[in-house]
């Protein structure tokens, strides 16, 4: 599993001027990749030149093995891209459009029909898949582009803000489906959304970009509670000395005063209590945390404004 | 059920490329223009130059309907029949709607629709999407002009029982329809790709061809007196290509070749134009 699916180098990418993507390198490898980051970072056009709608001013890579420079038209077969806008082809009913779209990335028509009304029934559209798309509620349609995405079985999918506009309820199933998918299919995929939850949730690693560039990359099962290093500690009294005396660990105070401190793997955290002792404060809340999406995306949107 | 008991499955088929990665999109629009409202009223009414000429080509076979001889003697001039057909049996009046219920939408609608990034997605590059399109308002077009065409020569030479017909003028009936419809239905994509409202669309279409008949109109007959500067209207300008083809009397004092130059060429720019708009659509 060590193959690369997309790779790229130093991308920029300018809007009428406004660079949109700087010096973007990446190696995106089998499995769910969340690409994370605040409106306006760059995440949708990073997509769209991975699609290849969009040819980049500098730089270089390669998408399922297929040169950057060289058009990826044909590299488009293998890919299901599910865009943020809503769009679909009126006058159709869901099963027309959905095997209209098989058949435009090269399946025979027969069957097409026929994955339409499989990946129409997977997708919970089976009661509706006669009706006018165009009739669609909000939540409707954003299941009707999975099936779009993924009438062909692609070997990559890119989901950009896949719980747009859903309920809590079909957002829960969409990201069911997404993890299904991603689990039964061998699929890889590619999922940019600025709701971290939704990243927590369905990707084994995580992008972080702003302003155009990607500012972090973390593994998502460090989120996932695997790390105990992290403390949360509650301390009554003067805390000057204590924290002197925790010289080379990372300590940060949180919204709720408390300090979050992150030990290193020869440092017992029991020593903590004999230093509050030393140093004549009280421990009041002692307890392991663990470091969350949001605090990693903070950080590293934090850090990139500092750049 | 809930997602988790239904499961993904995989497809066990292959992809493969196809040698014209437009046709499915033509396909189905030829199949969306068929079942959209009227439109079998539309194609009964579109067939009427095509029986009315049927009828003339059975009259004329009879000997004794020889009082309509001015009309048989037309008739049995394979060419000066032809280039009736095509210039002056309301079939260019009727190509004229054809284009405009079968085109006028079919960019528009993706446009209003957001749609494009759809067809973009997928292994198509924008020139397939536009082939895709133009082939379906050519399909009607020469649905209604270049098979009714070859159907009056079937016609003709069951009812006389003699093929009378000359190479240029068979060579021409084949490229006189596909010319015309090029052209129509390369302008009326040009004018769907302008807006998503596709009954702005429309107006501006017919605005266009009433503008420049009326203003080929008034400049050739009134102000400069010069019957070349009739092919400003893209009527004229078929009745003018049709007579090169056909070797018919021309009504205008421009060289003939003029005709499908400009044909060809408006045809041309009108492609690339609407590719550019395509290409500019953010996808």
């Amino acid at each position: 599993m060590s193959e690369t699916i997309i790779q790229l180098e130093g991308i920029n990418f300018f809007y009428n001027g406004f660079q949109a993507i700087d010096g973007v390198s990446l190696s995106i490898g089998p499995g769910v990749y969340g690409l994370l980051g605040p409106n306006g970072a760059g995440k949708t056009t990073l997509m769209k030149v991975i699609l290849g709608h969009l040819r980049p001013a500098a730089g270089k890579g390669r998408i399922l093995g297929s040169d950057l420079d060289a058009g990826l038209t044909e590299v488009r077969r293998c890919i299901g891209y599910m865009p943020e806008s809503h769009c679909l082809i009126p006058g159709m009913d869901a099963v027309t459009l959905t095997s209209y779209m098989g058949e435009l990335s090269g399946m025979p028509r027969q069957e097409a029909i026929k994955r339409a009304h499989e990946v129409l029934y997977y997708v919970g559209l089976e009661e509706s898949r006669y009706r006018m798309t165009d009739t669609y509620s909000s939540g409707m349609k954003q299941r009707l582009k999975l099936a779009l995405a993924l009438v062909h079985d692609p070997e990559l999918m890119i989901l950009d803000e896949p719980t747009s506009g859903m309920d809590p309820g079909g957002r829960e199933e969409m990201l069911q489906l997404i993890v299904d998918i991603a689990a039964k299919g061998r699929m890889n995929m590619i999922i940019s959304s600025h709701i971290l939850a939704d990243i927590e949730k369905t990707c084994a690693r995580v992008l972080i970009m702003n302003h155009g560039r990607i500012v972090s990359e973390q593994q998502s099962l460090d989120f996932a509670g695997g790390d105990t290093s992290i403390f949360e500690v509650g301390i009554k009294g003067e805390p000057g000395l204590f924290l002197e005396q925790l010289q080379g660990i990372h300590a940060e105070t949180d919204r709720r005063g408390l300090l979050r401190l992150h030990l290193p793997p020869d440092f017992p955290p029991m020593s903590l209590f004999r230093l509050a002792l030393d140093t004549g404060v009280q421990i009041r809340h002692f307890r392991p945390s663990r470091l969350t999406l949001e605090d990693a995306f903070v950080t590293a949107i934090g850090e990139s404004h500092a750049r | 059920m809930p997602v988790k008991e239904r499961g993904y499955h995989g497809w066990e088929g292959s992809l493969a490329p196809r040698r014209l990665p437009w046709f499915p999109i033509t396909l189905q629009g030829i199949r969306q223009v068929k079942d959209k409202k009227r439109a079998k009223l539309l194609f009964f009414f579109s067939a009427f130059p095509f029986l009315f000429f049927l009828i003339g080509v059975y009259v004329a076979s009879k000997p004794e309907l020889r009082f309509l001889d001015e009309i048989t003697r037309v008739i049995n001039d394979d060419s000066q029949f032809f280039d009736l057909f095509f210039t002056r049996s309301g079939l260019m009046f009727v190509l004229f709607l054809l284009s405009v219920y079968a085109g006028s939408d079919l960019i528009s609608a993706d446009l209003k629709f957001n749609s494009i990034q759809l067809y973009l997605s997928r292994p198509l590059k924008p020139i397939d999407y536009l082939a895709g399109k133009l082939a379906v308002v050519m399909f009607y077009l020469l649905m209604f002009s270049l098979v009714p065409a070859l159907l009056l020569v079937a016609a003709k030479l069951l009812f006389s029982g003699t093929w009378s017909l000359g190479f240029s003028t068979l060579a021409a009936i084949f490229v006189y329809p596909f010319l015309a419809s090029l052209a129509l239905a390369s302008l009326v994509l040009l004018f769907s790709s302008f807006s998503a409202n596709t009954r702005l669309v429309i107006v501006a279409y017919v605005g266009f061809f009433f503008f420049t008949n009326m203003l080929a109109g008034i400049l050739s007959g009134v102000v400069f007196n010069h019957s070349a500067l009739g092919l400003l209207s893209p009527e004229r300008t078929m009745r003018h290509l049709a007579a090169l083809l056909f070797g018919t009397k021309a009504a205008m004092a421009a060289p003939l070749w003029v005709a499908p130059l400009l044909v060809v060429g408006v045809s041309l720019v009108a492609l690339a134009w609407t590719l550019t708009r395509i290409r500019r659509v953010e996808v």
